[in-house]
C-alpha cells in the first residue's frame, strides 16, 4: 500500500493497523470497507519522548474521496513532560490506493499491515535531536553545556518547516546531520554533493549563524553570516537544494549592502 | 613538568564523543570547537601518548589526529601544555570559525572510531 499524507505534515510517525476486535469502516468512493484492528500503534517520532503506544479510540472517517482521515485522540503521557516534539492532537488524511473491496455480506477479510513512514531521513533527525537533549553536563570530556532546551525546540521546529517547504516547493533537501555544541547550541550539517551548509541554532536568539560551501569544479567558495529571518533561512536552503555558486554569491552580495 | 617543543609535523590528537560521527563515516567539526567560553581546544601531543589513552579508555569517544602544522596555517596557536596526571595535554589556541573547524575536520584522519547510535 502506499500512503500518501495531504493535510498535514507527518514528521516521522509510523502507524501500525493490525487484526484484531475494534471494527472500523471507511467509505472509500462510496463503498464502504471492513477492516478489523485489535489497536493502532502509534510511534512518536522521537524515542525519548515515549508515550502510551496502545490508543485505542482510533477514529477513522470518510472525509475527501478516496481517502479515510485518521484521527488519534490527544494524549501527554511524555517521559521527561515535554510535548515539543509531538502536537497534542494530530490529524492525518491517508490515501488508501489499492484497498480491498468488500462484498456487502461477504466475508470479511483482514486488512493489510498498513504501515506509513514518510520523511524518513527527517525522522531520524528529530530522533536524535530529542536524544541530544539527555546530554548531561561534560558530554564530551571538555566541559561541554547541557543542549539548551530553547535550540531543541526551536531545531525541531525548524526541521518541521524544511518538511513543509519541501512539499511545497517540490524541493528535495536531504536530511542534515544534527550536533550539539559545547555552548549547548544545535548545529545542523546538510550536505548535497559539493555544496556543505552548517546552521547553528542559538538560544535566546531567533538568529542563527551559518557557514556555506560550495567545492564545485569551477572553484571554491565559502560564506559565513547570520540568517535574520525565515526568508534568508529558506533561501539558503534552496541554494543548498538547486542554486548554482553564483546564487550564494548573491546571496553574499545581498547580505553585505 | 617539562614543556615539550611541538614541530609542524607532530601529530596531535582530539578526542570526540562518538555522536560527531556521521554515518557516512565522517567527522563533523563540531569535534574541533574550542571548550565552552575559551579560545582553546584541548588535544594530546601523539609522541606523549597513544589513542587508547587519549579516548580515556572509554568506547563513547574516539580519537582524531592532525598535524600542528595544519593548525598553525589556520592562525591556530600550539603549544604543550601538559596537565596535572596528563602529559601529553596540549593546546590549540585561536578562534575557530567554522571554516577552521571544517577544514580541520577534513584533514583529520579518525584513529579510534565508535559510530554513533
Amino acid at each position: 500500500m502506499i500512503f500518501e499524507n495531504t493535510s498535514y505534515p507527518i514528521y516521522g510517525n509510523k502507524l501500525y493497523v493490525e487484526e484484531g476486535f475494534d471494527v472500523w469502516a471507511p467509505q472509500i468512493k462510496g463503498e464502504r470497507f471492513d477492516l478489523q484492528m485489535k489497536y493502532a500503534t502509534f510511534e512518536a517520532s522521537s524515542e525519548p519522548l515515549d508515550f502510551d503506544r496502545n490508543i485505542f479510540n482510533v477514529i477513522f472517517e470518510p472525509s475527501i474521496a478516496n481517502s479515510v482521515t485518521i484521527s488519534i485522540p490527544e494524549f501527554t503521557t511524555y517521559r521527561i513532560g515535554s510535548s515539543f516534539f509531538i502536537s497534542p492532537t494530530i490529524q492525518k488524511t491517508i490515501q488508501i490506493l489499492d484497498a480491498t473491496k468488500i462484498e456487502e455480506d461477504g466475508p470479511r477479510k483482514q486488512a493489510p499491515l498498513l504501515q506509513i513512514t514518510l520523511h524518513e531521513d527527517y525522522d531520524k533527525v528529530i530522533n536524535r535531536i530529542g536524544k541530544l537533549s539527555t546530554l548531561n553536563y561534560n558530554w564530551d570530556s571538555f566541559g561541554a553545556q547541557q543542549v539548551k532546551k530553547d535550540c531543541i525546540e526551536r531545531g525541531t521546529k525548524i526541521l518541521l518547516e524544511v518538511i513543509e517547504w519541501m512539499q511545497e516547493l517540490r524541493l528535495d533537501i536531504p536530511a542534515p546531520f544534527a550536533v550539539p555544541t559545547p555552548e549547548g547550541r544545535i548545529q545542523f550539517e546538510w550536505k548535497n554533493l559539493h555544496k556543505y551548509l552548517e546552521i547553528i541554532i542559538k538560544q535566546d536568539s531567533p538568529d542563527m549563524e551559518f557557514f556555506a560551501s560550495d567545492e564545485s569544479p569551477e572553484g571554491e567558495y565559502e560564506l559565513e553570516g547570520v540568517l535574520r529571518s525565515l526568508r534568508e533561512t529558506k533561501e539558503i536552503l534552496y541554494w543548498l537544494s538547486s542554486g548554482a555558486i553564483g546564487s550564494l554569491e548573491m546571496l553574499f552580495a545581498k547580505k553585505a549592502a | 613538568m617539562a614543556q615539550e617543543e611541538i614541530f609542524d609535523s607532530d601529530e596531535l590528537y582530539r578526542r570526540f564523543p562518538k555522536l560527531y560521527l556521521r554515518p557516512d563515516g565522517t567527522l563533523s567539526p563540531g569535534a574541533f570547537h574550542n571548550t565552552s567560553g575559551t579560545d582553546k581546544m584541548s588535544v594530546e601531543l601523539a609522541k606523549l601518548t597513544i589513542p587508547q589513552k587519549t579516548a580515556l579508555d572509554n568506547p563513547t569517544f574516539g580519537v582524531a589526529s592532525f598535524q600542528a602544522g595544519l593548525a598553525r596555517s589556520l592562525n591556530q596557536e600550539v603549544f604543550h601544555d601538559p596537565q596535572h596526571a596528563n602529559n601529553a595535554h596540549s593546546t590549540v589556541r585561536g578562534n575557530k570559525t567554522p571554516s577552521i573547524s571544517n577544514k580541520l575536520a577534513k584533514a583529520a584522519k579518525i584513529l579510534i572510531n565508535h559510530h554513533s547510535d
